[in-house]
């Protein structure tokens, strides 16, 4: 009997740690892109509504100033990545909550709909791997449609788009099915995501950091070559070379252009640090 | 005849008893198995896809734990051909297939070594051809494939297919290409001329390629196909490693 794996196919995508791994990628995709992305932005209409909502511990303090401009994402985000990467279950079902508290108070808040959505992905991933398909196809499908809602709600927001754009892609690199109708209409979101997300911060991309940049650029390499552009894809690659010299992420995409065909490109995130 | 009565009680509670043969003895004393089994060997689609329509005849006149189990095996063997030739379409029907079989015979059996194996074995399958399959499936195939070492520490395959997870997994995750190695090794301890010692030289030889240990992979690989110079798959490993190819 031959143990499970491809002989020619991606083949790092077999283990719930894995799984984790991707999922951390979407996170640290979704942390620095979007706090590189919202460095831009104007504060948050959240503020005024952020006094009175029940706010994580370490935030209340900026959160509960008269005139704070807090963004969304720095109210729930620690709490959030608590969960997704130390299994600090107590810190993601407060981070739920507090989500979950300020839509109420304000329905169209994007942001919200958007780190909503990406929990109840999360959910899903928890109830697959307790074999529980139909909980798990329920929570997919509602996460889903709470992230189109926040980016329809707030369609000119990099914050809402990377939000969206992250995880899905994170999840795609965990398992991809080109020809699977749904997979291919999910990668081709992210990918939309992505390339406004870049489109929009053209005039400040070269003063962000470099690990924004690059991982920005390879989301794009990587949606790219799961929709089997293999155009679109080197042609990201010949710009992180071009933009990133000298750096890891130059190492890698120009590995990678060696490489014929391309075949779909898993990156890993650089420099990450997970505490 | 009351010794007689009590000898055969006593027969009859040895038998009870007795641990269910392994399963490559099963496939053994099987000529159809067998068959099945040289069919993955040569990645002969058509003959499994009658292999494997026998046995969901055989599920419809009794849905027992040992035709559901034949199923599962049937369609990771399926899986092994769909791999040689190329055909993702084919290996995530066969793999879906696969789960839903190995799940029903674990229903049947929880205590079986073999289901809770074939059932993460198949899931591990599945992962890479359906969108966020890892994200779905990955932590419950890892989970499966330890309860059937658990429930059966002899349970070569079983540790293969656990290899295969360290192997792939990022270090950063506790991935590990030298617990991949250990337990292939065990594998192969455990039964040397198995069909999953086979198996296990296969993947050993991928592990030390991908270490540059190539003289290794090249002993390894040779010893896969020692031990079954039909099977496509170490034919297959066997080249690729000769031309200097990570696998």
């Amino acid at each position: 009997m031959r143990p499970s794996s491809p002989r020619n196919l991606m083949n790092s995508t077999r283990t719930g740690r894995t799984a984790v791994f991707f999922c951390a990628i979407a996170g640290c995709f979704a942390a620095v892109v979007i706090g590189s992305a919202l460095a831009a932005r104007q504060p948050s209409v959240f503020a005024a509504q952020s006094q009175s909502a029940s706010v994580p511990a370490q935030q209340s303090q900026s959160a509960t100033s008269p005139n704070s401009a807090v963004r969304f994402d720095m109210l729930v985000r620690d709490d959030f990545f608590a969960g997704l990467f130390h299994g600090d279950k107590a810190r993601f079902a407060r981070a739920l909550k507090f989500t979950e508290d300020a839509l109420a108070k304000d329905p169209k808040n994007g942001d919200a709909w958007v780190w909503f959505g990406s929990a109840h992905l999360q959910l899903s991933g928890e109830a697959y791997s307790a074999g529980d398909s139909a909980k798990g196809k329920e929570l997919w499908d509602r996460g889903l449609a709470e992230m189109d809602k926040g980016v329809a709600l707030n369609p000119d927001d990099v914050g809402v788009h990377i939000g969206r754009g992250a995880p899905l892609l994170g999840i795609a690199s965990s398992g991809y099915d080109p020809n699977d109708a749904e997979s291919r209409a999910l990668v081709t979101k992210a990918v939309a995501d992505y390339e406004f997300a870049l489109a929009k911060q053209a005039p400040v991309f070269k003063t962000l950091g470099r690990h924004a940049r690059g991982e920005l650029l390879f989301g794009l390499v990587s949606g790219y070559s799961m929709l089997g552009n293999d155009a679109k894809a080197r042609e990201y690659l010949r710009r992180i070379v071009t933009e990133l010299p000298k750096s890891p992420y130059a190492t890698e995409a120009d590995s990678l252009l060696a490489k014929n065909p391309l075949g779909i490109v898993q990156h890993q995130c650089i420099g990450c640090h997970v505490d | 005849m009351r010794t007689s009565f009590f000898a055969i009680l006593g027969l009859f509670a040895l038998l009870s008893a007795a641990p269910q043969p392994a399963l490559s003895q099963c496939i053994t004393a099987d000529p159809s198995l067998a068959r099945a089994r040289a069919a993955r060997d040569s990645d002969d689609i058509s003959a499994l896809q009658t292999a494997i329509q026998d046995a969901q005849a055989k599920i419809s006149a009794s849905a027992s734990y040992e035709n559901y189990l034949r199923l599962a095996l049937l369609e990771d063997w399926m899986c092994e051909a769909a791999h040689g030739h190329d055909d993702s379409k084919l290996l995530k029907k066969a793999s879906q297939a696969g789960v839903d079989a190995a799940e029903k015979a674990a229903a049947l059996k929880p205590d079986s070594s073999d289901a809770h194996w074939l059932t993460g074995d198949l899931l591990g399958e599945l992962i890479p051809n359906v969108f966020g399959g890892g994200f779905r499936y990955g932590a419950r195939s890892s989970r499966e494939l330890d309860q059937a070492i658990q429930l059966d520490p002899r349970n070569a395959n079983a540790f293969v297919s656990r290899a295969t997870s360290y192997f792939f997994t990022p270090a950063m995750f506790g991935g590990s290409k030298e617990k991949a190695a250990e337990m292939l090794q065990k594998a192969i301890a455990l039964d040397p001329s198995s069909d999953a010692a086979d198996t296990a030289h296969i993947w050993l030889a991928q592990v030390y390629q991908s270490q540059g240990k190539h003289d290794d992979a090249v002993r390894e690989s040779a010893e896969a196909l020692r031990l079954n110079p039909q099977r496509r798959y170490a034919q297959y490993i066997s080249q690729q490693i000769a031309s200097g190819k990570k696998p």
